[in-house]
């Protein structure tokens, strides 16, 4: 067998994959746009997010974090944090409607661009998870030192 | 003819540096997931919470995340299988586990959006009937 000769069943797969990965794209869209939202209110209005934080119920230090934080360097996190969903959703969405081209028009150079998407979204969680661990890390390390 | 050939290696080649990507985001999750864990410990050991309070958090929030990464590696083994022995079923077993990774990853959003909504119904609740 050929890999440009997906049978039916495989293509029933990968379809289905596409589907929940669009579904997961346009969550990751509304997830990047409440963190776009969280972080420019927080930028315009410090205190008002302070007192909201408070009465969530959120934990002391997680309110003197908030105090002390700058609010530019807040904005810059809340930024990137969207621009790394923001691009996880570009990826999802752009694999399922790659596999879907194929589905209907049965050109392989479509099903090279579902791979490639499909990989260039596992690429960018695997960064991201070096990402977490290292700071997990950073953070098991200060608890053991101090 | 030859552009045929051409084109199949070329994808061959595409699927399987995704199988590779799929296969260290799946390690990558095991390590987080271990390193989650240990967090779990040393919380137990600096008197923050009970250890068993602690496994039982984890395993709550990282069960979705083991089921992701093990199908996540399955996928790539069976393209890895499928790219060394031209047997449709592997291909098919590959796809197969792509789709219960993005299902598993579906559903948990889903479970967990409706409890963040819940929560938030039940803070304004909380806060607006006392």
């Amino acid at each position: 067998m050929n890999h440009t000769e997906l049978d039916n069943a495989t293509v029933k797969e990968l379809n289905a994959s596409g589907n929940w990965a669009y579904f997961i794209g346009f969550y990751y869209i509304f997830i990047g746009v409440l963190i776009v939202v969280t972080g420019v209110y927080f930028f315009a209005n410090k205190d008002v997010a302070i007192h909201l934080a408070e009465s969530a119920g959120v934990s002391i230090n997680i309110k003197h974090f908030l105090m002390d934080a700058n609010e530019w360097l807040v904005l810059l996190l809340t930024l990137v944090s969207a621009c790394i969903v923001f691009m996880n959703a570009f990826f999802l969405i752009k694999f399922r409607s790659s596999g879907i081209s194929f589905f209907l028009t049965d050109d392989t150079s479509k099903l090279d661009d579902t791979y490639t998407h499909l990989r260039n979204y596992l690429r960018l969680n695997s960064l991201f998870s070096i990402g977490s661990i290292l700071l997990s890390l950073i953070a098991i390390i200060y608890f053991l030192i101090d | 003819m030859e552009n045929k050939i051409e084109n199949e290696i070329n994808l061959k080649e595409s699927l399987f540096k995704t199988a590779s990507w799929a296969k260290y985001a799946a390690v990558l999750t095991f390590i987080g997931l271990g390193i989650e864990f240990s967090q779990v410990i040393f919380g137990a050991l600096n008197g923050g919470q009970s250890f068993l309070a602690g496994l039982f958090k984890f395993f709550f929030t990282s069960i979705f995340s083991l089921i992701t990464a093990i199908n996540l590696y399955n996928f790539s083994k069976f393209v890895k299988h499928s790219v060394e022995n031209p047997d449709s079923k592997y291909l098919y077993q590959a796809f197969r586990h792509l789709k219960i990774f993005f299902t598993v990853l579906g559903i948990s959003i889903i479970i967990l959006s409706s409890l963040l909504i819940l929560s938030l119904v039940a803070f304004i609740v909380k806060r607006y009937m006392h």
